[in-house]
């Protein structure tokens, strides 16, 4: 059985333009233990996806579709239910700096460790054992730091071991990389790989070779919509989607070629297929009407007119 | 821990205090003279005569007023570190225990209605923002603008109108003849000109914590916080509250300050006996010493409340406490 099936969701703001939807009829499978890279620009989709999931979007957001994790459907669970599978079950890795400024990293620690069912004793036990999990060397100088005194590096280390803590069965890792260094960066990414070996991971980034090092699928999002879904293997080696196609172009070692143009903002999406204006081989077809998700064999999926 | 890392930044402070406080009395010793008319004109013109000009000369050369400037000046410098602020002209008495006395009577209003604001302002703004958008947010706003867009005075008025006119609760000020420190009359009449002080400076408390609490819900650690399935109380009063309570804690010390002036008016409609009064009444006399002194207790009060934010904000903010430590 799959851990989380997310069946045509659809989240929409209310605006004073009126309505928008960040996530179009998104459907998307995640196994037990499997690493999925949920790729996209910012205003894609990728980050409100992730929150959806978790049911942390502001109030006024409307779901629309299933989330099924491990049968149940989210979308449907009271509160207090949610509340008890945020953290033990389903756990966030924010981006860095998401610690509270005035606590120091192990009041933090400590207060996550007491809220995951330890007693103090043994959640002061247990803070160096996460810390070194994570790559502290002197755990107990990392946990009498307060978060401004800690590098982005460590602070995101800081912020995955809170969400260790607990044992989730899925990790929604929201882009732990934006603002390191390439060998933070490259050390964070070996680190949620080593860490995550028994959960499954939901990683979104607009990072395509950072997703490639550490997951096995890759969705990618544009304008809210999946436009392409495959084994990564598959995407890397024949990417279908013009827009794949044009972030791998993008890669410095690829020629590092940018796609001209930028999406399409929510509130004034094109008519047909969202990619148009910027595909090099948009055809009269693709302005008119909207291309649903093409099933290529392979467990490939594309969103686009070439492939009907 | 503090005295270990801030002695220097705690001499910092106090220089910077002195040099404020050194301008502004700078400031208002060549303000004041610099004023129309004299207090002997104006007497005079009380009872409907003209000041024959000897007269005017004479009393100005009494108190030393006909010296050049910049004399009057060191003069007036040297006396307040000598501990002599000179003589009141209307009450010829020492303008240093003139204002004492007042300014106790000033602080009995003061006081409380600085930590109800405080408190009100706070408390109020951290639930319209923690609940915004929600009925009790829109309820909290509207009111408070309300309250804020009324002069000080009219909310005065209205309580002495409602309560000691219409209904007859409580005295109608007058407290002026019949200072004593007995409990249950000093309340009766303190409870009217407290309650109009502190609806005057709750809505600006109000708004700026309502913002900060707005302003702190978007930061990442609040949502990590809630991914993590922490209750909302233990989200609020851990995370939310701390942190958005601390950009209030200036505003809400100089605030303090500027209600000592704020207290002229309130102290005029309920005939309060307090330094505001007595500014009123030293304004209308031409009362240059005792103006003076007014003024220099004003800008020690404002010091020291800006002095206390900045020694407070390194005991609650790890963030200062490092900076000061790297200076
Ligand atoms: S549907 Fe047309 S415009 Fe859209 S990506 Fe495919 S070819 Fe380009």
């Amino acid at each position: 059985m799959e851990l989380i099936e997310i069946k045509s969701l659809k989240v929409t703001f209310p605006t004073e333009a009126g309505p928008v939807r960040a996530v179009d009829c998104v459907d998307l499978q995640l196994g037990v233990r499997e690493k999925l890279g949920l790729i996209g620009e910012t205003g894609s989709g990728k980050s409100v996806l992730t929150h959806a999931i978790l049911r942390l979007l502001q109030p006024d957001a409307l779901c629309e579709g299933e989330i099924l994790y491990q049968g149940r459907n989210l979308l449907g669970l009271a509160p207090t239910e949610m509340r008890r599978l945020r953290g033990r079950e389903l756990a966030l890795i924010p981006q860095n700096r998401a610690l509270n400024p005035l606590q120091t990293v192990g009041k933090q620690l400590l207060e996550t460790l007491r809220q995951a069912g330890y007693s103090k004793k043994e959640a002061a036990a247990k803070m160096p054992e996460l810390l070194r999990s994570v790559g502290a060397i002197d755990p107990d100088s990392w946990t009498k730091a307060y978060p401004h005194e800690c590098s982005g590096g460590m602070c995101e280390r800081i912020v995955i071991a809170l969400s260790l803590a607990f044992s989730p069965s899925l990790l929604l890792a929201d882009e732990p990389t934006k603002g390191l260094d390439s060998l933070n960066r490259a050390r964070i990414i070996t680190l949620l790989g080593a860490v995550t070996r028994n959960q499954a991971l939901l990683f979104i980034t607009h990072d395509l070779e950072a997703a490639a090092m550490l997951c096995t699928r890759l969705a990618l999002m544009y304008a809210g919509e999946l436009v392409e879904l495959g084994d990564k293997d598959t995407v890397f080696e024949n990417p279908l989607h013009p827009y794949t196609r044009g972030l791998l172009f993008a890669l410095p070692a690829r020629g590092m070629q940018p796609i001209l143009g930028r999406s399409p903002p929510l509130t004034a999406l094109p008519d047909g297929c969202r990619f148009h204006s910027r595909c090099p081989g948009a055809m009269a077809r693709c302005r008119r009407q909207h291309p649903p998700l093409f099933d290529t064999g392979n467990r490939h999926f594309c969103r686009c007119w070439l492939y009907v | 821990m503090v005295l270990e890392i801030g002695n220097r930044y705690i001499l910092r402070r106090f220089f910077s205090g002195l040099l404020a406080f050194l301008l502004s009395i700078t400031l208002t010793f060549f303000l004041l003279r610099s004023l129309p008319g004299d207090y002997m004109t104006d007497l005079l013109l009380e009872i409907g005569r003209y000041a024959p000009p000897e007269l005017v000369a004479s009393f100005k050369h009494e108190v030393g007023l006909d010296l050049p400037l910049p004399k009057q000046y060191l003069l007036y410098l040297t006396g307040i570190l000598k501990g002599n602020w000179g003589h009141s002209f209307e009450y010829g008495l020492p303008v240093f225990s003139l204002i004492r006395e007042k300014l106790y009577w000033t602080l009995v209003l003061l006081l409380p209605s600085t930590l109800l604001s405080a408190g009100l302002g706070i408390g109020l703004g951290a639930c319209s923002g923690w609940k915004n958008g929600s009925k009790t947010d829109a309820f909290l706003l509207h009111s408070l603008v309300f309250v804020g867009a009324v002069p000080s005075y009219c909310w005065g008025f209205a309580g002495l109108f409602i309560f000691s006119f219409r209904l007859g609760l409580l005295p109608f000020g007058g407290y002026v003849s019949l200072p004593s420190t007995e409990p249950a009359g000093l309340f009766r009449h303190a409870l009217l000109p407290v309650l109009t002080l502190t609806l005057c400076s709750v809505p600006g408390i109000y708004y700026l914590m309502r913002n900060s609490m707005l302003d702190t819900l978007g930061e990442d650690y609040i949502l990590a916080a809630r991914a993590r399935g922490f209750s909302e109380s233990r989200i609020l009063f851990q995370h939310a509250l701390p942190n958005s309570v601390l950009p209030v804690l200036t505003m809400t010390s100089l605030h303090c300050a500027h209600m000592l002036a704020g207290s002229v008016f309130i102290e005029t409609v309920f005939a309060w006996p307090g330094l505001g009064l007595l500014t009123f009444s030293a304004l209308e006399a031409h009362d240059l010493p005792l103006l003076q002194g007014i003024f220099l207790v004003d800008t020690l009060l404002t010091i020291i409340a800006n002095l206390t934010a900045d020694l407070l904000y390194p005991l609650i903010d790890p963030r200062i406490r490092s900076r000061i430590r790297g200076e």
